[in-house]
């Protein structure tokens, strides 16, 4: 435990847990910086930002060429929309799967009846996916999750890995590009299809589960109640009627591939669909399978739908506060951008990052790291050794195994709690203090504590003795300085934590004495020792003593926020 | 129906009645004698149960209707006047479950353990709650009823959050203490019930399970006032009540030890397990909230051509067993009395299928409650269902809550309606129905009070089999007032009058213990 000077306890304010607890939202200073272009320095405080949000688990390397590179070409970087090559998900523990051997993609395959080892190798691979550092930075990951947590669906229900797959390969394809596209896209996805029940939903009982979820989640976003059956921004007559406009559209799960969707004509509603005021008392004809995208058209003539998306955006990579500051300062003029660039988002939030009010103080150090910035984001940046020997079904076996880690801290990547999505980007007043609860607190310290165990993290279903392990000192040895342990906790605090200022120097010290104990030349001695005559017992123990100070810093509270 | 019509046949809606008015509920005191003295439990000791169904409940398949099952068989052959109601999704009349006395109404036929809990008097239920003006989105509904709001009002705290709060008001500050040494709230699960989010900050705390109680690093006190020491500040309080609440529920968990009783492997037995081996282990956290999902049954909530299985069959069954096994494993930890179970789900469905198989968000639903102390009659009647697609509500959930807060934690009508209600009307979930005629009133089917609301003389009947007959009044603190028998006696009908005229106003238990099989009822005394 950290122990603190008697200076700064002094400082101890009964009243602060009352405080700062969330009653309502915070309120904070009622003037914020605007959107106009980032007038600032641009030094490793800033990029460190800017990764820190845009990215999951920035390493140091990333964050000092981005301060080599300057704010706008780390932009070009992180908002390049060309696609890249990945090698699909493969079977990697399923013998059983006659179609599929074992090493070989089930992507295109037929489909399975137990499906439940495909889904595995899927998690498994979106994990490694995200730990990826051999690629330049990019925003693509950060936004399949945003994107599949605003499409939110359940795997468990679809019980198809191939939709799931496909439907989140979309979002990666197309992470930055046109939502009104991606929308019209979403209406008929074989995922989405399978579970909002739009398969079932057909001309004589139209079922209207997608359909309200498309106005209330997807587009407009749940208004208040202004009238009987009326939520502001539509009605329940008009979730009648657009689910009329759904009906027809199934799923072939024998075909193999993209593209098993089909309309059918003889199950679709072909009547015209009248909406409410809400929607000019519009009327949609119709059109066949063409018709769900003149309904999209329709909802998107409301203004409504790119302020709502703006403040999705915003709640996922600056802040939950949105008040009418914000509203007015940068939401408005976001959308509007939104618009005016035709629903593609790379402008929206190349205007956001560019923005003044991203860098100021206000916003810094202000979200709680969601689990998968916290673990996955923790083993990007002390990447485990020994990893990249595994094997492949071993490299599985250890993905798997850090999905179940950001699963058991409730952020599951193939199942969402709800077609609402993780609870953290929407619940009020709560938001990001939703992921931090005494479940999730104890789950935090000891997946930290795993993976810097000294006996290292297992990585092999049948084999207990195949493990990886961090080695911090490799990154160590990179530093300046790596023989003056000062040197070592500023370096490591100012990449970690995210709010310098606030980082004491006595705290500081504590880190340090975290390793020195009552000998203040201890490291240097041992490091300098290391040096002149290398060997593995030495290493280790100046890895023993790193992996000490890591789990002091990295279960600070502070560690949590970005 | 316009909802006029509606309330006239429905049971009438009574006064709420005023007691323990003038006694301030900190001045009530926390004796663990008290609650050795008598198995009421005091007040101090008796928790909420909260399981929420996740989803959506369907209330017609869950209490069926036997008397409009024709109706609800329509298949639309009959035109307009016979309008397509469920018929893929009935089971058969002959499999649905008799509820004892009851010749309207019976039970989802894989509900057999809930049939059991009615026959015991353990089981009541009000029908057709829900509020004006639905909302017929999951995430707002669930919202409305976790945080006891009208419709049309945006409530940020819990309702049961609020009552905490309102005999905690600095809550976390000093917390926990000698006199609070357990979480105000406990859920079991990923994160704490919204239900239980009090002005400042949930009162609840959250585990999944009893073996994870680990050492939380709390940090340092810098903190800026900025968003970023917003946020670090709440880490911080978080990790501290964790920290001191886990030392408390590791010796709690370690104390309740295991149970004997076999539960089923549901994901809801298993919260089950945990709430009782924690009370057991003497945990005094004033609700313990479990949830089961899966009950937003828009598609194969039965399967095609075989009504009686499907996804809602599963979820009654899982429902009915774990509450059953929980109601099994706190008897025999001798805590029954002190427990009340309620579920609440956050809409009904609407009463005609889809071609689904299954059923679209609807609007009002039934409420079940268990414990020894309900009110084994009906509450509320079913409209006619021939033409309606929704249920309107005849019961506003906000009324139910504050029922239970009333007649089970003892809260004045007063506070009721501060915190959680302004048009609160007290709904006899617990008290039995109140009659001021001097005719008796079934309360329980082994024992009949009246009249009740009562002001000199108590009249208690009771219906015992031979042997030991033990009957006695408690207050609703727990503490002894009367012994009215306590022998061998035949079998049969046994009147009893009581003079009260010296008792002050508020809720008395009558307690009959007669061969080993307890029963319960609960009156007030009114001057």
């Amino acid at each position: 435990m950290v122990k603190l000077s008697e200076k700064k306890k002094k400082d101890i304010r009964r009243d602060k847990v009352l405080k700062y607890a969330n009653k309502i939202e915070p309120k904070f200073p009622s003037f914020i910086a605007g959107l106009d272009t980032y007038s600032g320095n641009w030094n490793f405080q800033m990029a460190a930002h800017l990764l820190r949000r845009a990215t999951i688990g920035p390493s140091l390397e990333e964050i000092n060429q981005s301060v080599q590179d300057g704010l706008d070409k780390t932009l070009d970087k992180l908002l390049d929309e060309k696609t890249i090559n990945i090698s699909p998900p493969i079977n990697y523990l399923d013998e059983d799967d006659a179609e599929v051997p074992l090493g070989s993609t089930w992507i295109n395959a037929e489909k399975r009846v137990d499906d439940f080892k495909r889904k595995n190798s899927y998690a498994a691979w979106r994990v490694s996916q995200i730990l990826n550092k051999e690629r330049p930075i990019s925003l693509r990951e950060n936004m399949v999750l945003f994107w599949q947590n605003h499409f939110a669906t359940e795997a468990t229900v679809i019980n198809d890995a191939r939709y799931t797959y496909y439907m989140h390969e979309n979002f990666r394809n197309n992470f930055l590009g046109d939502f009104k596209q991606m929308v019209k896209e979403i209406n008929v996805d074989a995922a989405m299809l399978t579970y909002l029940s739009g398969i079932y939903n057909v001309k004589d009982a139209p079922n209207e589960n997608y359909a309200r979820e498309l106005f209330e989640l997807f587009t407009v976003g749940k208004g208040p109640i202004d009238g009987e059956d009326s939520y502001t921004y539509y009605t329940e007559s008009d979730i009648i009627e657009a689910s009329k406009i759904l009906t027809g559209w199934r799923v072939n799960r024998n075909h193999v591939g993209r593209g098993r969707e089909y309309f059918t004509l003889d199950r679709h509603d072909t009547s015209s669909k009248t909406f409410s005021e809400k929607f000019g008392n519009k009327t949609i004809l119709s059109n066949g399978e063409k018709e769900h995208e003149d309904l999209i058209d329709l909802i998107f003539e409301n203004e409504r739908v790119s302020e709502f998306i703006c403040e999705k955006l915003y709640r996922w990579f600056v802040y939950y506060v949105i008040n009418d500051e914000v509203k007015d300062k940068i939401i408005k003029p976001l959308a509007k951008t939104f618009r005016d660039n035709n629903y593609r988002v790379k402008p929206v939030l190349e205007q956001l990052f560019k923005s003044n009010h991203f860098y100021e103080m206000y916003i810094r150090g202000a979200v709680i790291k969601n689990p998968i910035s916290f673990s996955l984001g923790f083993l990007r940046q002390f990447n485990l050794s020994g990893v990249e020997d595994l094997n492949y079904s071993e490299k599985y076996y250890y993905w798997k195994a850090r999905h179940n880690n950001v699963s058991d801290q409730g952020q599951d990547m193939l199942d969402h709690p709800n077609v609402a999505g993780w609870p953290a980007y929407y619940q009020e007043p709560l938001f990001h203090e939703y992921w931090i609860t005494s479940v999730t607190l104890p789950t935090r310290t000891s997946h930290i504590k795993y993976y810097l165990s000294n006996n290292g993290v297992r990585a092999s279903q049948t084999d207990n003795n195949v493990r990886v392990k961090s080695k911090p000192l490799i990154l160590i040895n990179t530093f300046d300085k790596p023989e003056d342990i000062s040197h070592i906790v500023n370096k490591l605090c100012e990449w970690l934590l995210p709010v310098q200022e606030e980082i004491s120097e006595d705290l500081k010290n504590d880190f340090v004495n975290i390793v020195v104990g009552n000998n203040p030349n201890i490291w240097e001695d041992e490091y300098n020792d290391y040096l002149n005559e290398p060997s593995e017992e030495k290493e280790e123990s100046l890895n023993k003593k790193l992996r000490s100070l890591l789990k002091e810093i990295c279960l600070m509270p502070e560690y949590y926020l970005s | 129906m316009k909802r006029r019509e509606f309330l006239k046949r429905s049971v009438p809606l009574t006064a709420a009645p005023i007691y323990l008015s003038g006694v301030p509920i900190s001045a009530m005191t926390e004796s663990t004698n008290l609650a050795a003295l008598t198995n009421a439990g005091s007040l101090s000791d008796r928790c909420l149960v909260l399981v929420f169904l996740d989803g959506g409940n369907d209330g017609l398949n869950t209490l069926i209707p036997i008397d409009q099952y024709d109706i609800l068989m329509r298949d639309g052959s009959g035109g307009d006047s016979q309008p397509l109601r469920r018929p893929d999704l009935m089971i058969p009349k002959n499999k649905i479950l008799k509820l004892n006395g009851l010749d309207d109404t019976g039970l989802h036929s894989t509900m057999e353990k809930f049939q059991t809990l009615f026959g015991e008097d353990k089981l009541g239920f009000v029908r057709n709650v829900g509020y004006p003006n639905p909302n017929k989105s999951h995430f707002r509904s669930t919202d409305i009823w976790n945080s006891g709001s009208s419709s049309n009002e945006f409530v940020t705290s819990g309702w049961f959050g609020r009552y905490l709060s309102s005999n905690h008001p600095s809550f976390p500050d000093g917390y926990p203490n000698s006199n609070y040494p357990d979480p105000l709230a406990l859920s079991i699960g990923n994160t704490a019930s919204n239900t239980c989010q009090g002005p400042i900050i949930n009162m609840g705390v959250s585990i999944k399970n009893l073996n994870n109680f680990i050492d939380i690093k709390e940090g340092g006190n810098n903190t800026p006032d900025t968003p970023y020491g917003h946020e670090l500040q709440y880490i911080r309080t978080a990790s501290k009540l964790t920290n001191e609440y886990f030392d408390r529920l590791e010796e709690a968990s370690e104390k309740g030890g295991a149970t004997s009783i076999e539960y089923p492997g549901y994901k809801l037995a298993d919260q089950l397990k945990i709430v009782a081996q924690l009370i057991a282990g003497g945990v005094k956290s004033k609700i313990f909230v479990v949830r089961i999902g899966g009950f937003d049954t828009h598609d194969n909530q039965v399967d095609e051509g075989n009504p009686e299985t499907g996804r809602h069959a599963l979820l009654m069954e899982e429902l009915s067993e774990s509450l059953f096994s929980f109601q099994q494993d706190i008897i025999q930890r001798n805590l029954e009395e002190r427990v009340l179970t309620m579920t609440y789900s956050e809409f009904g469905r609407r009463v005609f299928q889809n071609k689904s198989y299954g059923t679209d968000h609807g609007e009002a639903a039934p409420m079940f409650f268990i414990s020894p102390f309900v009110n084994p009659n009906p509450i509320g009647a079913l409209p006619s269902l021939e033409y309606i697609d929704n249920i309107e509500y005849e019961y506003d959930f906000r009324s139910v809550y504050g029922s239970v807060l009333m007649d089970w934690f003892g809260v004045d009508e007063v506070t009721i309606k501060s915190i959680l209600y302004e048009n609160f009307q007290y709904i006899p979930i617990l008290t039995g129905t109140q009659t001021n005629t001097s005719e008796p009133h079934a309360a329980s089917k082994r024992i009949s009070t009246y009249p009740n609301p009562f002001n000199k003389i108590l009249n208690i009947d009771i219906e015992n089999a031979e042997g030991h007959t033990y009957l006695k009044i408690v207050d609703s603190n727990g503490k002894h007032i009367s012994e009215l028998v306590n022998k061998n006696l035949k079998g049969g009908v046994q009147k009893f009058n009581f003079d009260g005229s010296k008792l002050s106003n508020g809720l008395y238990f009558i307690l009959l213990e007669n061969n080993g099989k307890r029963f319960g009822s609960s009156v007030i005394k009114r001057n």
